[in-house]
């Protein structure tokens, strides 16, 4: 079987833009009223490999995002990058990948794919659970932390980084792939194309499963932390200073 | 004056060399007349859209046509070129003059009319201006023939260039001669008005054979008349174009703010119609407008863009002369891609949009403007750097370059209230005034002069959002309108009458460029206000003996004309010694058109050869009136460790050193 063009799905995050979250000075809480919403960055990486590889190759990106009414400005980005066809699931709680993932493998089980590609985790909770918990779910191989993704007509090869070396993978279709920031710079698409994506189609489900959380966060309060806060403005009175602390650290 | 004195025209040339004359003159002037034509009907204009621009817009045609064409109102900006180019263009145009005066009187009213117009006093007037034309465009000749050969100025030099200088030469030596013979021949008196060819008489021997010298006089003139017309019919194939789509440039052109880009859509409009399918930018040169494509015609190789250019003499891939060049080598084909059949991706952002190319360009062209095209298709196609692209997305989320949380430009609020409907006058902080710390710092000395002199401002502080004028010009117009349509809600819900910028580029934008989207209010940048409080004795400024030079920001200076403000601040407490390269003439700090933002290959720094111009003045302080120039020049003088020879300040800063207490 020749799997050319591809089908690929490509998962989509849509987080707080953390960068602008500020915590509460009193309390070390973060406040997360007001703070816009964006794509997760790796899951801008996911996109951006997906689109390239059906540029390259031929095929179809089905977007699906687990998240909520809000979340159809971020598939309008991803229709902007070059997805093809968008899923919006409401109903997102957060916190507990377990539930992400049963949503996910769901939704993944009624379309036709030969490629799941995905980040290999989020900034908001870091836990990089997902990749792992839908391969098991869905009984599909799982290519972790891709740095290169190069798709074959029966097979994918796979580059992932680990610290001191790359491994090379190869799967058989289908497969999961979770994909490491190093893997491409996504394009950032113009106002204008994203506004022109947005007169495409949305598909706006409801998750079966209602989130049950068998998680709880017991502190999410920002570390302390004592900063002295000394400003120079002249290099000439900054750089002993600076030579001086550095080698006290370094003792 | 002797009724006796008449001209002997034509008198040696036997009936059919005049027929062959007469024949190929009209078709000359027929064939060039069709090529002016299809030069135009080529690029879609209708004879009828000819004639209905001309119906309307006459009175402006023949203005411009005087002002920058016959009295070469820019072209004269360049003395040595001016010079010659009004030597020669008046020398041919005398000498265009005189033939047709001649034509006129032998052609037309001796054998029609029995009588002629060259005759008595007017004759010999026109034969010393027709000798005058002679050796003025000799005279231009010999100049160009040196510029090209001798001086050192940067200047592409071909062939054809070579072709049509040594060709109006010969036709001009040729004339010349032809006047002597004649003389020679029959030497009157009054022939001495024909000052040079009298004297050139003489070097015919006085006993030379007549009728050998007849023979000589016909073969000479055939030669005459037949380069006189390899010339009309070589023009439309060479730089002698030029004399006529250039003259239709500047005559046709259609003035706008020169700070104000075109508008490709209006996103409000797309947003409420849902219409959306247009293109932006320029994919390929067949999408450049019409009004580009006859700029590109007018361009005559002449390099003045080029040597203006900073990005030129930065030595980085943009070339302006070339993308005009380039542009016209293929304006009527069209399917080549402007990246990179007319400048690589490199040379597209190397562009600071500083304008010295449009403030140079003798015939009108806009050559920035090609730039601008190509690049809002290169973001259309999201050929962009990471740098950029995190330049835009800053933008989306924060509305601010710096990608910091815009409630932080709440902190300006320390030195300065609130503004509201009470305030007379908004004070706009710009990012660079919130987010820069140099920056801060002069906008915090504004805001402190404008409270010493009792002004009623007020600030915005986390309602204020990047104006939008770099994402503009470096391609993003869909990021720029969303900025212009939430900061007009803002001025509009606060019914902003008057607002006081502190950067030119602010400043520019919110006078030039809102205007289209429905914001009108009085604009001023912080040097004009400070120096008006200064002049009108509300802010006292002690005299010093210090020397200071000046930078002036291109849009304040070049964009928008404004040159005094900033000199009178600088005068009315030290010594004011300018830089080389000032006024309209300043060169640009490398910032402008986002390339504060990203980097651009190229051999050297824009900033380091400004800063080295500046540290030429021995001036001991470089006064500066925008954040970006500000930031250009301190870091140039920081590499280039002038920190101790020349300290660099805003204007607002210099005032505020020298304060009356």
């Amino acid at each position: 079987m020749i799997y050319l063009p591809y089908n690929i799905i490509v998962l989509i995050k849509q987080i707080l833009d953390i960068d602008q979250m500020k915590t509460n000075p009193s309390t070390g809480e973060p406040i997360t009223e007001g703070v816009p919403m964006r794509i997760e960055n790796l899951s801008k990486n996911a996109i951006e490999a997906a689109v390239r590889i059906k540029e390259k190759s031929g095929g179809k990106v089905t977007g699906i995002i687990f998240g909520g009414e809000q979340s159809s400005s971020a598939m309008k980005e991803a229709y902007a990058i070059g997805v093809d066809d968008g899923i919006v699931i409401k109903g997102y709680k957060g916190k507990n990948p377990s539930v992400t993932a049963k949503v996910l493998s769901d939704k993944i089980k009624t379309l036709p794919y030969d490629m799941v590609i995905l980040g290999n985790q989020s900034a908001d909770t870091y836990t990089g659970l997902l990749p792992g918990k839908l391969s098991s779910l869905l009984n599909v191989p799982l290519l972790g932390n891709a740095v290169s993704i190069e798709p074959g007509e029966k097979e994918v090869k796979v580059t992932r980084v680990l610290e001191d070396h790359n491994v090379i993978l190869k799967g058989n279709f289908p497969v999961i792939i979770s994909v490491s920031q190093e893997i491409n710079e996504p394009r950032l698409p113009a106002v204008l194309q994203i506004i022109k994506a947005g007169k495409r189609e949305i598909k706006m489900e409801t998750a079966s499963i209602q989130d049950s959380s068998s998680i709880k966060v017991l502190s999410d309060k920002a570390p302390k932390s004592e900063r002295k806060k000394e400003v120079y403005e002249e290099p000439e009175k900054a750089i002993p200073v600076l030579t001086r602390v550095i080698k006290e650290a370094m003792l | 004056m002797a009724a006796g004195i008449v001209s002997p025209t034509l008198v040696f040339i036997p009936e059919l060399e005049l027929i062959i004359l007469y024949v190929t003159s009209f078709s000359a002037a027929i064939f060039v007349l069709y090529w002016w034509y299809r030069s135009y009907s080529r690029l879609g204009i209708s004879i009828t859209a000819i004639l209905d621009y001309i119906r309307k817009n006459w009175k402006a045609m023949i203005s411009q046509a005087l002002s920058y064409g016959a009295f070469h109102k820019k072209t004269v900006r360049n003395t040595y070129a001016g010079v010659m180019h009004l030597l020669i263009f008046y020398g041919m145009l005398i000498l265009f003059i005189s033939t047709s005066l001649i034509a006129l009187s032998h052609d037309i009213l001796k054998p029609l009319f029995h009588f002629g117009i060259l005759t008595g006093t007017f004759y010999l007037n026109f034969e010393v201006w027709a000798n005058t034309g002679g050796l003025m465009l000799m005279a231009g000749l010999c100049m160009a023939l040196y510029r090209r050969l001798a001086k050192k100025i940067k200047l592409e030099s071909v062939f054809d260039d070579y072709i049509l200088i040594s060709g109006l030469l010969i036709l001009s030596i040729e004339g010349f001669f032809l006047g002597a013979l004649k003389i020679a021949l029959f030497r009157n008196g009054f022939d001495i008005y024909r000052y040079i060819e009298w004297y050139l008489s003489y070097i015919f021997p006085a006993g030379m054979n007549v009728n050998t010298a007849i023979q000589v006089y016909r073969e000479l003139w055939l030669v005459h008349i037949l380069t006189a017309f390899a010339l009309a019919i070589y023009l439309p194939f060479s730089k002698f174009s030029h004399i006529v789509l250039s003259w239709t440039n500047v005559t046709i052109k259609k003035f706008h703010p020169r700070g104000e880009l075109s508008t490709p859509f209006l996103l409000s409009e797309a947003l409420e119609t849902g219409n959306i399918d247009f293109t932006v930018g320029a994919k390929e040169v067949a999408n450049l407008s019409t009004p580009m494509k006859i700029d590109s015609l007018a361009c005559t190789n002449c390099g003045r863009c080029e040597r203006a250019c900073p990005a030129v003499l930065s030595g980085s891939d943009l070339d302006p002369r070339l993308v005009v060049q380039n542009v016209k080598a293929v304006v009527y084909n069209g399917k080549v891609e402007m990246v990179p059949g007319i400048l690589s991706e490199n040379a597209a952002w190397a562009c600071t949009t500083c304008q010295a190319c449009v403030e140079e360009c003798p015939v009108l062209i806009d050559p920035h403007s090609f730039v601008i095209e190509a690049r809002r298709n290169l973001v259309m196609e999201n050929k962009i750097s990471k740098e950029m692209g995190q330049y835009f997305n800053n933008l989306t989320n924060t509305q601010n370059p710096y990608g910091n949380s815009p409630s932080d430009r709440d902190a300006l609020l320390k030195f300065g209230p609130k503004y509201d409907s009470s305030k007379e006058v908004l004070y706009w902080a710009g990012c660079m005034g919130a987010f820069d710390p140099r920056g801060k710092k002069i906008a915090e000395t504004v805001m402190g002069l404008l409270t010493k002199a009792g002004v009623n401002f007020g600030i915005l502080g986390s309602e204020e959002k990047c104006n939008g004028e770099t994402a503009r010009r470096m391609g993003e117009e869909g990021r720029f309108q969303e900025l212009v349509m939430q900061n007009i809600d803002t001025f509009k819900r606060y019914n902003v009458k008057k607002i006081i910028t502190a950067c030119p580029h602010c400043y520019n934008t919110f006078k030039n460029e809102y205007p289209k989207f429905g914001f009108q209010a009085e604009i001023v940048h912080h040097s004009e206000f400070l120096a008006k409080l200064v002049d009108d004795g509300k802010l006292k400024v002690k005299k010093t003996n210090e020397t200071v030079t000046l930078h002036d920001p291109c849009y304040l200076g070049r964009v928008n004309g404004e040159y005094d403000n900033t000199r009178f601040i600088v005068n009315s407490f030290g010594n004011l010694k300018e830089m080389e390269k000032s006024r309209q003439n300043s060169m640009c700090c490398g910032a402008g058109g986002g390339n504060y933002w990203y980097k651009v290959k190229s051999q050297d720094s824009i900033s380091h050869l400004r800063m080295q111009q500046a540290l030429d003045t021995k001036a001991t302080k470089l006064a500066v009136a925008c954040p970006f120039c500000n930031a250009m020049m301190d870091d140039a003088s920081r590499s280039m460790d002038a920190q101790n020879k020349i300290e660099i300040k805003d204007v607002a800063e210099l005032i505020s050193e020298n304060l009356e207490n």
